[in-house]
């Protein structure tokens, strides 16, 4: 074996030497090595500063009162009315996204990027769309993998919905991983959930829909029509919502048709 | 042969394993666990009590912020309990938790420019020494030690959030391999390879306060 294999074998242990995670027979070895070789000795030397920097660093305390901040946000939450989330029938699902309702207002405002911040206590439920997006587990991956993970591993997590969430089909899936890869994740996946409400329950969408400030709106259904388009679902969504006779629908039903025929 | 290399290092082990007890040990949390799952909710009020600390102690060091810490905590909690019911009991509760918090972490600020304003209004907020815990000596150290902390705390911002997670529950956070791969749900030899390419890239991040002179590299000792 040449020198400079040997080298870089035991150079890949360094961090385990450091660490004292070398066997004494493996210790023993690179000890050897590290008395003729420079590079290692300095690079062993780095690590160890580097180490000790780290360990320097002290554990960071929460302020005092603030898991009690904390549980009073939480419980303030809780108490409040669950409205159509309760479908759900989970109580414990249901009690949790009336909790996760509350600070999400203000985070919706932001991803979606509306204007203004200054959000009615009837938008509440706008926020359900946040809370269902944070309900994906999200993960640090590139775009196409985590679409795929985050998709794989909805319905471990989320509450199961009634009847079929239109979302679930393939080419839905293709339109949202495409809406990922060009566009915020949190925002891709709060479409998706609210065309899969539009889907199947028009009043809960028109609610939703309706407590975003009025500014907001009409770049929110562009949003949404687009990717209805790409999952090929704009024309039923179209019809569906003139199915309702919900003369709040109107407007919406013609744009997503407008989109279905191109 | 100079005196660091014969210092042969001492396992870590005993340190990692007291900081989370062994997933085969009785879960202390799951008395409480069950009562939460049984509709008693101060049960759950329990449980962020007790994991509250140590999370945000993991959130701080993930975010490099406390600010940041205190919303990825809040939203950690929230999805746990929306989430927390469906808890399988093949890790323990408290490993749950680390996965949730990490998952909030990771995923806080994830565009593009969100992020970019992130990192600017930490550096500014680091620089300014608001952020980082000061050091109970004297004003003048501490303002030293303050500095080398934020570079320190910044440069493991800078990592890829693939080698930052697992550096920081190694590092920081003193979990044992096992432990981080099933917090972050990755193979034992993956978060293995992870901490050993996040300590190369920190170091060479870190490289200006870490190399020594040459004189001392060559064996002078310290
Ligand atoms: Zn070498």
């Amino acid at each position: 074996m040449s020198l400079r294999l040997g080298h870089r074998r035991f150079r890949d242990q360094l961090s385990d030497y450091a660490d004292g995670q070398l066997s004494p027979r493996l210790a023993t070895r690179f000890e050897r090595h590290l008395a003729s070789c420079a590079d290692c000795r300095k690079e062993l030397g780095e690590l160890r500063r580097m180490l000790e920097l780290l360990h320097d660093l002290p554990a960071a305390e929460p302020g005092p009162g603030s898991v009690d901040a904390l549980l009073r946000r939480m419980a303030e939450t809780e108490a409040r009315p669950r409205r159509w989330l309760s479908a759900w029938g989970a109580p414990v699902a249901a009690a949790a996204a009336g909790l996760a309702a509350l600070l999400l207002v203000q985070d919706v405002s932001v991803s979606i990027g509306l204007p203004g911040s200054a959000v009615r206590p009837e938008a509440r439920s706008a926020s359900l769309v946040a809370a269902e997006a944070r309900a994906l587990p999200r993960r640090p991956a590139p775009p196409a993998p985590s679409t795929a993970a985050m998709l794989g591993r909805r319905a471990e997590f989320a509450p199961a919905t009634p009847g079929a969430p239109s979302g679930a089909s393939s080419s839905g899936r293709s339109a949202l991983a495409a809406c990922i890869g060009s566009r915020d994740t949190r925002d891709c996946i709060r479409y998706h959930w609210m065309l899969d409400l539009a889907g199947r329950d028009v009043p809960a969408f028109l609610e939703v829909f309706e407590s975003l400030p009025e500014a907001a709106r009409p770049r929110l259904a562009g949003d949404l029509a687009d990717l209805a388009r790409g999952s090929g679902s704009a024309t039923a969504i179209a019809d569906h919502l003139r199915a309702s006779r919900d003369p709040r629908a109107a407007t919406l039903a013609a744009r997503f048709a407008a989109v279905g025929r191109r | 042969m100079s005196e660091p290399i014969l210092d042969r290092p001492r396992p870590v082990a005993a340190r990692r394993d007291a900081a989370l007890p062994e997933p085969q040990a009785q879960d202390p949390d799951l008395e409480l666990v069950d009562r939460w799952r049984d509709g008693d909710e101060s049960a759950f009020a329990s449980l962020v009590r007790r994991h509250h600390g140590r999370t945000f102690g993991l959130l701080v060091r993930m975010l490099g912020s406390r600010e940041e810490a205190e919303d990825a905590l809040q939203e950690t909690f929230l999805n746990l309990h929306r989430h927390g019911h469906r808890f399988r009991r093949e890790a323990r509760f408290g490993t749950f938790v680390y996965r949730v918090a990490m998952n909030a972490a990771l995923n806080r600020r994830r565009s593009l420019g969100r992020r970019r304003a992130q990192l600017e209004r930490l550096a500014s907020r680091q620089a300014a020494g608001d952020d980082l815990p000061q050091s109970p000596r004297g004003p003048e150290a501490g303002v030293v030690q303050g500095e080398l902390r934020a570079r320190v705390q910044r440069e493991i911002q800078a990592l890829s959030p693939n080698l930052r997670g697992p550096l920081v529950l190694y590092d920081l956070e003193g979990l044992p391999y096992g432990e981080i791969a099933r917090v972050l749900e990755l193979p034992e030899g993956t978060v293995k390879s992870r901490i050993h390419r996040a300590r190369r890239a920190l170091r060479e991040r870190l490289i200006d306060l870490v190399s020594e002179s040459d004189d001392e590299s060559e064996g002078a000792g310290q």
